[in-house]
């Protein structure tokens, strides 16, 4: 650690191509500071500093009680502290410090040189020290950059090794890894391809890819006779059916001819009838609150319409009944809790009509009159209007 | 017999000089829209110019699958012959040749498609029936894809469907009614022996039901 001064020295920190307040004595064998800052006038500039440092530090030590005896030991302990290993210089003015800058960086940039070409550890070690003291002491002395080429770079201890050679079996690695990515790729398109014929199957035989089809007649003949016989079969009995419905008819029309229109009348309610009560047995039963939906009158002939049942529930709701539920909660879908509700559930619930308090309803006074007048068919009062 | 889209001035595309099929320009027998598709189509431009009967047969036997109308709404290679043919009117007994060609199922489909469109109704019935008994496989393409038909099946499909290849066909009256007008005889299945024979009773006393009610119905 630097010693503490009593005069708090402000550091000068070298900013490339900037000079620094301090104006060098004119005793230093500097060069002109004017113009780009070469190595060796970054130096003197900081051994400027230095030496006013260090007389500062001699004219403060001066002043102090301290003889020449402790001032030197001072100066040698200091200079031990920073890790010199030189020999300790009797006098502080003695001392020569470009004498000594010089000696110290040619030892520095032989001891590089060495270590190019020595383990890189090493090297590191040595620059680190280097570097270490460089800073203990104050900005002496800086190291010249020197580019260390990649194979020689301390950094490269930090990277991992890997477990396979790059530079031996760098061939016989690339082909492995193609032959994987094909291997994967076959897969994956094996997978496509299955999955897509799975898909498609499912469509009424109906297959996108024309080489899945096997036009091919001569596989299996009993198998491809035995469907034609089916099919044959089915014709046939189509064929058949519609013999008998079309005898069926004109056995009707033959009947229908000969009857009265009073029995006309009578089959045809009684058809009627019949069909109503096939639709009431056929309807099934609706849920608590279900939407009654509508399948619309036209297009009564598509087969489509056979195969969803209307009746069923539409959507699954969390709780299926909801007459458990307070009055509040019966709703439909997510309308509970929300504003704007209305209330209104369906038209028999809200019918008021059967409501005997209601006053368009009884049959009081009041009404009677207003009943008279209205228009249409209404129960209340015959009509007293001349015809 | 001298007919080509390319001669004469016309005011559609593809009309056809001769004789008319149904009351009508034979090139109407297929709806405007997909004759337009067909005649815009690269199949017909390059393969159907100048075809005879001949060569018509040859590029039939090429065929690999029928259909309508495929992918983008393009007209397949079997609609395009179709219609070539319909434009060269080849003679009846070619149409008959190419019919009876057992050995090219798609040239077969193919002159059954003719047949179906063009010839009256009591020879449809008359050509088309034989081949409900040829169980061959097709290939059919349609919108949704390929699938796997019989020729039975389209035979079947081509007498009893309005629409087969995405072509309308022209009116066909029901074999009954032509049963009653004494043009055509009762239906007698390929399978009409062996029903008799294996079937049970069932089936035998249904068919002749069937005979004697028809012919109840023609003694009228």
């Amino acid at each position: 650690m630097p010693p503490k001064l009593t005069q708090p020295v402000k550091r000068t920190r070298y900013f490339p191509g900037k000079r620094t307040s301090r104006s060098p004595s004119p005793s230093s064998s500097s060069d002109s500071e004017s113009g780009p800052q070469g190595e060796d006038e970054q130096r003197t500039v900081k051994t400027e500093d230095v030496t006013e440092l260090i007389s500062e530090i001699g004219e403060s030590a001066s002043e102090a009680e301290n003889s020449d005896e402790e001032r030197d030991k001072q100066v040698s302990v200091r200079r031990q502290a920073l890790g010199g290993t030189k020999p300790v210089v009797q006098s502080l003015k003695e001392v020569n410090l470009n004498e000594r800058f010089k000696e110290e960086t040619a030892i520095v940039e032989s001891e590089y040189e060495e270590s190019e070409e020595e383990h890189e550890s090493v090297d590191e070690s040595e620059s680190e020290s280097d570097v270490e003291s460089e800073s203990e002491e104050e900005n002496k002395v800086l190291l010249r950059p020197v580019f260390v080429p990649r194979n020689k770079r301390a950094t490269k201890e930090a990277k991992p090794q890997f477990a396979y050679d790059t530079t031996a079996d760098d061939e016989a690695r690339k082909e492995k890894k193609k032959e994987e990515t094909l291997a994967m790729i076959e897969q994956q398109i094996r997978a496509e391809a299955a999955a897509h014929a799975a898909a498609s199957l499912h469509e009424d035989n109906i297959i996108a890819n024309a080489e899945d089809i096997d036009d091919n007649d001569d596989v299996d003949p009993l198998a491809e006779r035995a469907a034609w016989k089916l099919r044959e079969l089915k014709r046939i009995k189509r064929e058949r059916d519609e013999l008998e419905q079309r005898e069926r008819e004109l056995q009707e029309i033959e009947m229908r001819r000969n009857m009265d229109d009073n029995e006309r009348l009578k089959e045809d309610l009684a058809r009627v009838r019949q069909q109503q009560e096939e639709k009431i047995k056929n309807r099934g039963k609706m849920g608590f609150m279900q939407k009654y939906y509508h399948k619309g009158a036209f297009y009564q002939d598509m087969d489509i319409l056979n195969r969803t049942n209307y009746n069923a529930e539409a959507l699954e709701d969390d709780i299926r009944d909801k007459t458990a539920l307070p009055k509040i909660m019966q709703v439909r879908g997510d309308q509970f809790g929300k504003r704007g509700r209305s209330k209104w559930t369906h038209l028999l619930n809200e019918d008021t009509s059967q409501n005997t308090d209601s006053p368009w309803f009884r049959k009081d006074h009041g009404s009677k009159r207003t009943q008279e007048k209205l228009g249409g068919l209404h129960d209340a009062y015959p009509s007293k209007r001349k015809k | 017999m001298e007919t080509g889209p390319e001669r004469g001035i016309t005011l559609e595309r593809g009309l056809v000089k001769g004789p008319e099929i149904h009351s009508q320009n034979p090139a109407r027998l297929i709806e405007k829209i997909i004759r337009e598709r067909i005649l815009d189509s690269p199949y017909w431009k390059e393969q159907c110019f100048g075809l005879t009967a001949a060569t018509l047969c040859d590029r039939a036997v090429e065929l690999t699958y029928i259909g309508g109308q495929f992918g983008q709404q393009r007209p397949t290679p079997f609609l395009c012959l179709a219609f070539k043919a319909i434009q060269l009117q080849p003679e009846k007994e070619i149409i008959l040749e190419y019919l009876a060609a057992e050995d090219f199922k798609y040239l077969r489909a193919l002159a059954a498609f003719y047949i179906r469109l063009t010839f009256p109704a009591a020879d449809i019935y008359k050509l088309l029936e034989p081949l409900l008994a040829d169980y061959h496989r097709l290939k059919l393409r349609s919108m949704n894809g390929f699938r796997l038909i019989h020729i039975d099946e389209f035979a079947d499909m081509l007498l009893t469907e309005e629409r087969v290849c995405d072509i309308a066909l022209p009116r066909l009256p029901k074999r009954i009614v032509l049963e009653d007008m004494e043009e055509l005889e009762p239906r007698e299945s390929a399978l009409g022996s062996e029903l008799s024979n294996s079937e049970g009773d069932s089936d035998d006393t249904n068919e002749v039901e069937r005979n004697n009610g028809i012919n109840s119905k023609e003694g009228h």
